[in-house]
Formats: structure tokens, C-alpha cells, sequence
């Protein structure tokens, strides 16, 4: 019997994540056979519509007993739901911890705020690998990991204030590892995420020291950020990767990040490391903007991977009409110019649905 | 595996900040690399509006007086490491401002200070002498030479360069120059025949954190408020340099008033 349909009592490693694409595709069949028996395309005699549904009831029990997944789609909304209020959670709690502490730490001495600042994030963790022991679905161990982070953050920004050190580079690529360590212990995305963004810091401001740059000045160098993106993107290309799930995570916000700088240098040349005119940096950009998210289209449709086709879609979107503004926007009187925009959203709209045809008849 | 990767986590916390504070305590081990005793024309209260009204901590901004940088020359530059011609030939160079970390020489109450009190009262004389303004106008710059003189910072940058031990072999009184980090800040300005203005800029730290034991004596000459520009300085601050060239506050006097 195959991992994904074999018993679950048998999957002592199975994933929540795989647990609850088998409640998907349970209830997709239920629905299903629900539509051909009312269509009267068939018809299951009692005995085995009987085990059927025992037998799918009893594994979505024992899922749900063990996993803690959403059984039907009223379940998933309020997991959403839930996904945001952590993550709004997470963020009111770290701004309530860095707001506390600086409206005490003028009230205490040396070696009190250290003390404070060097147990908050060690407390934080904890409190989160509790939390991780209790709770199936994350969701709080998400929030507490954040606070940790946050207070993680607090405390080497805080310790350069007080003993009134340089800032460093160095400083994102502890965050960036402290954060992963995190994420992978209790499989959280929204911490790996967080991972990210540090490291990407780091990768951006080292770059531009590599290149000369005072490390603070890392943002005046978008082809940083479009490298380091870049880079972001390996491991979810990577066959091994210790946890599968985070694969679209890191390719997902890698590209996104890399789009993001080719859009800015699409219209900014003056910052670019290549000695050519802007005019034609800004040119060479705007094709590779063009060229890169076509690609992504079709690495999306390639792969099956709908976060890929989606980014790639809207960045190819983003660089056509900013392209139509920049031709457009002062030459054509403005309902011509709105016309051109909405005949050329119709063409998009073709053009995609020709693809999902001949993707449909490729696969039939 | 899923639970040593927090206890990996705590350690990482454990080590960076172990780091940290050896770090700081080399720092402060020892003779001092520099110590000024600097006013409050130099290190001034912050201001305090919008999130700060919530800082309950205090640091001393550091103040240098405007000056020119006529000594950062090319030759200088490219002992930064900086090629001015390179900066130049590149026609699209940028975004205006480049940032390079250097050292710094800042010389207190010294002959540069001196040589920027001289070269602002010639600049006043001269202007009254052609006859500048009305009366008031006049009086307003004689005012500012004086304003200058009793309440301008004294910190002034004399050079800079990529080794501290070097520059501090050129200026080895260390209770009249501090080796700082600073921003060298150059910026390509013109189009068809461009050229390099540098600069020191922000330096680092730019701020001197004040510890809780001090407050009381900030507090008991300034009850926090801000100085008003021109008045005379109310405080004085022993500010020391370590061995990583990070400053910090080693005591604060009241100064008694005139």
C-alpha cells in the first residue's frame, strides 16, 4: 500500500501537512459521490458505502485526534483565521515588549538590563517549545517563536545601545539563524519567513561591503537584494530539503524579493553595479522582468506549483502595465490609454486560457 | 532532532551575548585608548518628542561644529581607499552618496576649533566692514561670534584613515584626541565636469548612552530640558574610549553657574 493512501495508524512519521491533504481529497470524494449518486451515474450498495464511510470516518477521527486538522471547509476559514490573529498576535506582542522595555530601562541599572534582555528571548523559547508540546497546530507556538525573535532582536540592539557599540552586519545573520533554528524545530512558516528577511539583510549588506559600501547603506544597491534573492531560492530547489514543506517558502519569497529589485532597477539604472549607461541597465532590467516572470509562468505550470504561477503571473502583470504607464500615460488621451489597459488585461486573459487549454489537452 | 534545535537556540542567545559583553569588557579593560572631558556644547540632551516621550533612557548626542574638510584631498582619499577618478569616470555614479567606514581624529578645544572661531569672526568683520544690513543685523552677527565662542561644540574632525594605531602614533595626547568610526560620505556632484565632495559624516556611535547612576547629576543640572542655543554649558561629561574605540560615560559634574 502506498504512503498516501496506506492506513495512517501505519504512518507513525506521516506530516500534518499530508494528514490533512487525505481530509482534502475524503471530503472532495464525499462530495463527489454525493453528486453521482444524485445524478444517478452510480449507485453503492449499503454494505460498502457503509465501510466506506466508517472507514473515512475513523481515519478523519484519528487525524483530527492526532494532527488537529480542519475536516471540512467551515474549519479551514477558521483556521485562517486563526493563522492571522497569530500572526497580528505575534506583532502586537513584540512592539508590546520592545515598548515595555523602553519605557523602563532608564529605571534600571547596567547590569538588571542586561539581565532582563538576555533572559527575555531565552524565556520566549522556552515558553514556545511549551507551547509546542500542547498545541498540534502551532498556531500559538508560531506567536511565542516571534516574541522570541522579537526580544532576541531587542536584546543585541539594546546591548549596542548600552554599551555603545557599532552596529554590525553580523547581528542579521544571528537573527537570521536564531529564527531558523526555530522554524525547523517546530515547523513554523511564518518564523521561517521571518528567517528569511534576516537573512536576506545580511546577504544584501554584505554584498554591498563586499563592494565598498559602508554596510548601512545596503539598500542603495537593489542588484544586492536581487542576489541575495536569488540565493534565498536554492534550497527550494533542493531535492533533500530536512523539511519538504518549506520548499515553496524559499522559493516563493526568493524570487518574489529578486522580482522586486528588477522592478526597481527597471527604473532605476543610476544604482546599478553595471558600468553601462542607465538607459540601457533600465532596459535590460525591463526584460529580464518580462523574460523572468514568463518563466516562473511556465516553471509554475511545469511544475504544478500554483504560489509559483501566481507570482509570476502577477509580476509579469506588474511589469507590463508599469511599461504601459511609462510609454503611454502622458502621450494618450486618458480613455484611450484606460482602453489599451483593459484590452490588453482581455489579451492576458486569452492568452492564459489558451494555455490552461493545451495544458488540459496535454494531460487528457 | 526537533529537540535539540531549541536548545541550539538558546545557546546561539547564550554565546552571541557572552560575546557581547566580553567584548564590552574588553572595551572598558584598562588604560583608556582616549578620555575628554567634554560639556554640553558637545553631548547634548535628545530631543524628546513623539515616540522618545516613552524612552525612558538617555544618551548624549555627540556635536561637532560646521566645518570643511579642505584636508580630505585626493591624496587623502586614496589612502582611505577611495579612487576619486574612478568616481568621476563613472558617469552614472549615483545616487549622489557613497559611504565608506574610516577612523576619524576628533581634536577637542584644539587649534582647528580655534582656526573655525578665527576664520568666522574675519568672515563677520568683513561683512560689517562692507556695510552688511542694518544695525541689528550687525549686532546679530557679532552675537554669533560670541555664541561661538561660549556655547558651539569644540569637537572638531582633523583627520582620518583606515588605521587607528596609526593615527594615534600622529596624535598621541589622548585627553585632546578621540579616534572614532565614522561614515566618510562622498558625493559626485556636477555633470559635465564632475567632481568628489567628501566628507566625514555620521560617526559611530553617535550617541553616548548614559547609565542610571548619572541620571541624578544630569537631572540636578538640566531637569532634562534642553539647552537653549547660545546659552552656556550646564554639565560636564568624562567620556572615555576603550580599546574598540567605543566611548562611554565615565562621569558626569554639574558645572556651576557663572
Amino acid at each position: 500500500m502506498s504512503h498516501r493512501s496506506g492506513p495512517l495508524k501505519d504512518q507513525s512519521t506521516v506530516h500534518r501537512q499530508e494528514a490533512q491533504a487525505r481530509a482534502d481529497r475524503i471530503q472532495a470524494f464525499r462530495d463527489e459521490l454525493h453528486q453521482l449518486e444524485a445524478e444517478g451515474a452510480l449507485a453503492l450498495d449499503a454494505t460498502a458505502r457503509e465501510s466506506i464511510d466508517s472507514h473515512h470516518a475513523r481515519l478523519l477521527a484519528d487525524m483530527a485526534e492526532r494532527f488537529d486538522i480542519d475536516t471540512d471547509g467551515s474549519g479551514r476559514q477558521l483556521s485562517l483565521g486563526m493563522r492571522i490573529a497569530s500572526l497580528v498576535g505575534a506583532l502586537a506582542l513584540s512592539a508590546a515588549v520592545f515598548f515595555f522595555f523602553y519605557q523602563v530601562w532608564g529605571f534600571l541599572v547596567t547590569p538588571v538590563q542586561v539581565g532582563l534582555l538576555f533572559a527575555a528571548p531565552i524565556l520566549a523559547t522556552l515558553g514556545a517549545g511549551w507551547m509546542a508540546q500542547r498545541e498540534r497546530t502551532r498556531y500559538l507556538t508560531s506567536l511565542l517563536a516571534l516574541v522570541a525573535l522579537a526580544c532576541f532582536v531587542l536584546n543585541l540592539s539594546m546591548l549596542g545601545q548600552i554599551f555603545n557599540i557599532a552596529p554590525e552586519r553580523t547581528a542579521f545573520l544571528v537573527w537570521g539563524v536564531f529564527a531558523l533554528l526555530l522554524a525547523y524545530a517546530w515547523d513554523l512558516k511564518l518564523v521561517l519567513v521571518a528567517a528569511l528577511v534576516c537573512l536576506a539583510g545580511y546577504l544584501s549588506a554584505s554584498l554591498g561591503a563586499w563592494g565598498g559600501l559602508y554596510w548601512l547603506s545596503f539598500g542603495r544597491r537593489p542588484e544586492d537584494f536581487l542576489i541575495a534573492g536569488l540565493l534565498m531560492t536554492i534550497p527550494g530547489w533542493l531535492p533533500r530539503l530536512p523539511r519538504r514543506e518549506f520548499a515553496p517558502v524559499y522559493r516563493v519569497f526568493g524570487l518574489l524579493m529578486a522580482f522586486i529589485s528588477i522592478l526597481i532597477m527597471s527604473y532605476w539604472g543610476e544604482a546599478s553595479y553595471l558600468p553601462l549607461n542607465p538607459a540601457l541597465v533600465e532596459g535590460s532590467y525591463q526584460v529580464l522582468g518580462f523574460v523572468g516572470s514568463a518563466g516562473v509562468i511556465w516553471l509554475g505550470i511545469r511544475r504544478a506549483d500554483g504560489k509559483l504561477f501566481h507570482l509570476g503571473a502577477t509580476f509579469f502583470v506588474l511589469f507590463l502595465y508599469t511599461k504601459v504607464f511609462d510609454w503611454w500615460w502622458d502621450w494618450l488621451p486618458k480613455w484611450l490609454f484606460f482602453l489599451v489597459v483593459g484590452l490588453i488585461a482581455i489579451g492576458v486573459l486569452f492568452g492564459l486560457g489558451r494555455l490552461r487549454h493545451s495544458r488540459r489537452e496535454a494531460s487528457t | 532532532m526537533k529537540f535539540r534545535l531549541p536548545i541550539f537556540a538558546i545557546a546561539l542567545v547564550v554565546v552571541v551575548n557572552a560575546y557581547v559583553l566580553a567584548g564590552a569588557a574588553w572595551n572598558r579593560a584598562g588604560e583608556p585608548e582616549a578620555v575628554l572631558e567634554l560639556t554640553e556644547r558637545e553631548l547634548a540632551l535628545p530631543y524628546v518628542r513623539g515616540f522618545r516621550q516613552e524612552n525612558s533612557g538617555i544618551a548624549l548626542r555627540i556635536h561637532r561644529p560646521h566645518q570643511t574638510f579642505d584636508w580630505l584631498d585626493d591624496d587623502k582619499l586614496r589612502m582611505l581607499g577611495v579612487e576619486p577618478d574612478e568616481l568621476v569616470r563613472n558617469p552614472h555614479d549615483p545616487w549622489q552618496r557613497i559611504f565608506r567606514k574610516v577612523h576619524a581624529v576628533l581634536e577637542f578645544d584644539g587649534p582647528a576649533f580655534e582656526a573655525l572661531l578665527e576664520a568666522r569672526r574675519e568672515e563677520v568683520e568683513s561683512k560689517i566692514q562692507a556695510g552688511e544690513g542694518n544695525e541689528a543685523h550687525r549686532d546679530r552677527l557679532r552675537q554669533s561670534v560670541a555664541d561661538m565662542e561660549q556655547s558651539e561644540s569644540r569637537l572638531v574632525v582633523i583627520d582620518a584613515g583606515l588605521d587607528p594605531e596609526g593615527l594615534r602614533e600622529r596624535y598621541p595626547d589622548r585627553n585632546q584626541y578621540a579616534i572614532v568610526e565614522a561614515q566618510l560620505s562622498l558625493s559626485v556632484l556636477g555633470h559635465d565636469e564632475s567632481v568628489v565632495h567628501s566628507r566625514i559624516g555620521r560617526l559611530r556611535p553617535e550617541r553616548v548612552y548614559v547609565p542610571r547612576p548619572y541620571h541624578a547629576a544630569l537631572e540636578a543640572a538640566t531637569g532634562f530640558e534642553r539647552r537653549r542655543q547660545a546659552d552656556p554649558p550646564r554639565y560636564q561629561v568624562e567620556v572615555r574610549w576603550g580599546r574598540r574605540l567605543e566611548p562611554w560615560v565615565a562621569d558626569i559634574t554639574p558645572l556651576a553657574d557663572d
